[in-house]
C-alpha cells in the first residue's frame, strides 16, 4: 500500500503537487503558529482566513487575480483589527466579531453578482488539495522563504514581542514593526494555504501544532521546530490515509493534528502524574 | 549634591478628563538614596512611575532623569509555560545597548550570568522563566532591570506575590545594591512597614505629594493626611512605630 502510494505520488503531478503543498503549508503555518499561540492572537488568524472569502469573491466579480485579492483582504483585515484595537480602545474580539461577518457578507453579495462560472464554495471553505497547481506550490515556497528570512533576521525581536510586548517596547524593541510584520506574515500564510486547507481548516494549521509543541518546548526555537515536525508528519500521514481510505485530505490532516495534540497531552499528563507519585 | 541628582520632577500634573490623577508633584532623588512611595489605591503612584519611565507623555510639568533607568514593573508578564529561559529574559534588559537586529555577544551573555549571581539566582539561567518561584521571579525581574547598569532603579510594587521571608531578603538585596552601585532607588509599595524599614526617605502620595521626608521624621498624622484613614494598624507591629511614638 505504501509502495503504491509513493509510486503514485512520484508518477502523478497532481498528487506530487498536493504532497509538496501540504508539507509547505505545514512548515509555513508551523513557523507562524508559535507566535500566534504565544501572543494569543488566534482569533486574528481565524478572522483573516474568513476575510479572504470577501477578497476571493470580489476577485471573481472584478475578474482580478483572486489570490492577490484574497491576500490584500487578509492583510487589510489583520492591520485594521490591530489599528482599531490599539487606537480606539475597542476589544480585539469585538472588532473581529464585526469585521469577520462583514467580510463574509460582502463576499456572498459579490458572489451573487458573478455571472457564469463560480467556484465551489465548499472547496473554498474546506480546501481542495488535489486541485493544487505548480504555481500554487511556487507561491507556497516563496511564502516559506519569506517566513524563514523574517524569523532569521528578527528572531530575538519576535521572542521579546511575544513574551512581554509592553516591556519589549520599554527596552527599545521595534514592537510595532514586529507586530505588523507578524500580522502580514500570518495573513499571507493563510492566503497561500487556503487552497490546501480551506478558509475554515487553515485556522487548525495555525493553532494546533503550536499548542501541541508548547507542551514540549523549552525555547521558542524548539517550539517552532516541533510545530513544523508535527505539521509535516500530520500532512504526510493525512495524505496517505486520505489516499488509502478515499477521504478528503484537508480534514484528515486536521483530525491527525488533533490526535497528535491529544497524544502529547496524555503522555505529558501520565509522565507528570508519575513524577508526582 | 546637584551633580548626584538622578531624578528631578517639577510640578508634575496629569488629568484624565476632569479627574486629577496627579497634581503639582515635585521632588528629586539623588544617587545612594532609597525613596519609598506610599499612598492608597488610586493615589496616582503607578501613574507617577509610568511618567518617569516614559510610558506616559501627555502630562504637564517636567521630569529630568540623569543617566540610565532600570525598571521593575508592577505585575510583570508571567506565563508558566512560555518557552523563554531565565538568561533570555535578563538579556532583554541589554537590548537597548546592543541595538536592534543583532545577536548578543559573548561578553553580554557573561554580563547576564554576573547579574544572575548578583541577584542570587545563579544556576537557574537555563530554567524556563515561568517555572521560577515568586521570589526567584522577582529577582529575575530585578536582574533584567539592572542589566543596563542604571543610575536610577525604579520598582513598582515589587513585593506582589512574594512571601514575608522573600520580601525581607529582597529588600536586603536592594540595600546592598544601593550601597555597592551607588544607585538612586525609587520604589512604590503597599507594604508600609517594609518601606519604613528599608527606605531612607518616604513620599506619601494621594494625587498630590503630602509628605516627603526622612523615614525617621515622618509622623502618623502625615500618613493619615495622605491616606485619609488611620494607619496605626498597618505599622503597629513594626519597630518603626515604636520609634515614632517615642519621639
Amino acid at each position: 500500500m505504501i509502495t503504491q502510494f509513493i509510486g503514485d505520488v512520484v508518477s502523478y503531478e497532481f498528487l506530487r503537487n498536493a504532497m509538496i503543498a501540504a508539507i509547505l503549508v505545514s512548515t509555513l503555518t508551523g513557523v507562524f503558529s508559535s507566535v500566534v499561540v504565544l501572543r494569543k492572537i488566534e482569533f486574528i488568524g481565524d478572522g483573516a482566513a474568513h476575510a479572504t472569502f470577501g477578497g476571493i469573491a470580489f476577485g471573481l466579480l472584478l475578474g482580478a487575480n483572486y489570490i492577490v485579492m484574497a491576500a490584500l483582504t487578509a492583510v487589510v483585515f489583520a492591520v485594521a483589527v490591530s489599528y482599531f484595537t490599539r487606537r480606539n480602545r475597542l476589544s480585539e474580539s469585538s472588532v473581529i466579531g464585526m469585521l469577520l461577518p462583514l467580510s463574509m457578507s460582502l463576499g456572498v453579495i459579490a458572489l451573487s453578482f458573478v455571472r457564469g462560472y463560480t467556484p465551489d464554495v465548499m472547496g473554498l471553505f474546506f480546501g481542495n488539495i488535489l486541485l493544487v497547481t505548480a504555481a500554487d506550490v511556487w507561491l507556497l515556497a516563496g511564502a516559506n522563504l519569506g517566513a524563514i528570512i523574517f524569523f532569521s533576521l528578527f528572531f530575538r525581536e519576535i521572542l521579546y514581542y511575544a513574551y512581554d510586548e509592553k516591556m519589549a517596547r520599554h527596552y527599545g524593541v521595534p514592537v510595532a514593526f514586529v507586530h505588523y510584520g507578524t500580522l502580514i506574515g500570518i495573513s499571507l500564510s493563510v492566503v497561500s494555504s487556503v487552497k490546501i486547507a480551506g478558509i475554515i481548516l487553515v485556522t487548525a494549521f495555525l493553532i494546533i501544532p503550536a499548542v501541541s509543541a508548547r507542551l514540549l518546548a523549552r525555547s521558542l526555537r524548539s517550539m517552532i521546530s516541533i510545530s513544523v515536525v508535527l505539521g509535516v508528519t500530520a500532512s504526510v500521514l493525512g495524505m496517505f490515509f486520505s489516499y488509502v481510505l478515499n477521504m478528503p485530505p484537508g480534514p484528515v490532516i486536521v483530525v491527525l493534528l488533533f490526535v497528535q495534540f491529544l497524544a502529547i497531552l496524555s503522555v505529558k499528563k501520565l509522565l507528570g502524574s508519575k513524577e508526582n507519585d | 549634591m546637584e551633580r548626584d541628582r538622578v531624578l528631578q520632577v517639577e510640578d508634575l500634573t496629569y488629568k484624565i478628563g476632569s479627574a486629577w490623577i496627579l497634581r503639582g508633584v515635585s521632588f528629586s532623588l539623588s544617587r545612594g538614596e532609597f525613596a519609598g512611595i506610599i499612598g492608597p489605591n488610586g493615589a496616582g503612584k503607578t501613574t507617577l512611575i509610568k511618567a518617569i519611565v516614559g510610558d506616559l507623555s501627555d502630562y504637564s510639568g517636567s521630569i529630568k532623569v540623569t543617566g540610565r533607568v532600570g525598571y521593575l514593573p508592577q505585575n510583570p508578564e508571567r506565563s508558566r509555560d512560555f518557552p523563554i529561559s531565565v538568561r533570555e529574559v535578563v538579556a532583554m534588559g541589554l537590548y537597548k545597548e546592543n541595538g536592534p537586529f543583532k545577536r548578543f555577544s559573548k561578553s553580554e551573555w557573561n554580563t547576564v550570568d554576573t547579574l544572575l549571581k548578583t541577584t542570587g539566582i545563579e544556576g537557574l539561567g537555563r530554567r524556563r522563566a515561568g517555572t521560577l518561584s515568586g521570589g526567584e521571579y522577582q529577582r529575575l525581574m530585578l536582574a533584567r532591570a539592572l542589566a543596563s547598569n542604571p543610575e536610577l532603579l525604579i520598582l513598582d510594587e515589587p513585593e506582589a506575590g512574594v512571601d514575608e521571608m522573600g520580601k525581607s531578603s529582597f529588600y536586603r538585596l536592594l540595600e546592598k545594591l544601593k550601597n555597592e552601585k551607588n544607585m538612586g532607588i525609587l520604589m512604590v509599595s503597599h507594604d508600609i512597614g517594609m518601606v519604613f524599614e528599608a527606605c531612607d526617605t518616604i513620599m506619601c502620595i494621594n494625587k498630590t505629594l503630602h509628605c516627603h521626608t526622612s523615614a525617621d521624621m515622618i509622623s502618623p498624622e502625615q500618613l493619615k493626611s495622605a491616606f485619609s484613614t488611620d494607619l496605626d494598624l498597618f505599622i503597629r507591629s513594626r519597630d518603626h512605630f515604636e520609634r515614632e511614638h517615642s519621639v
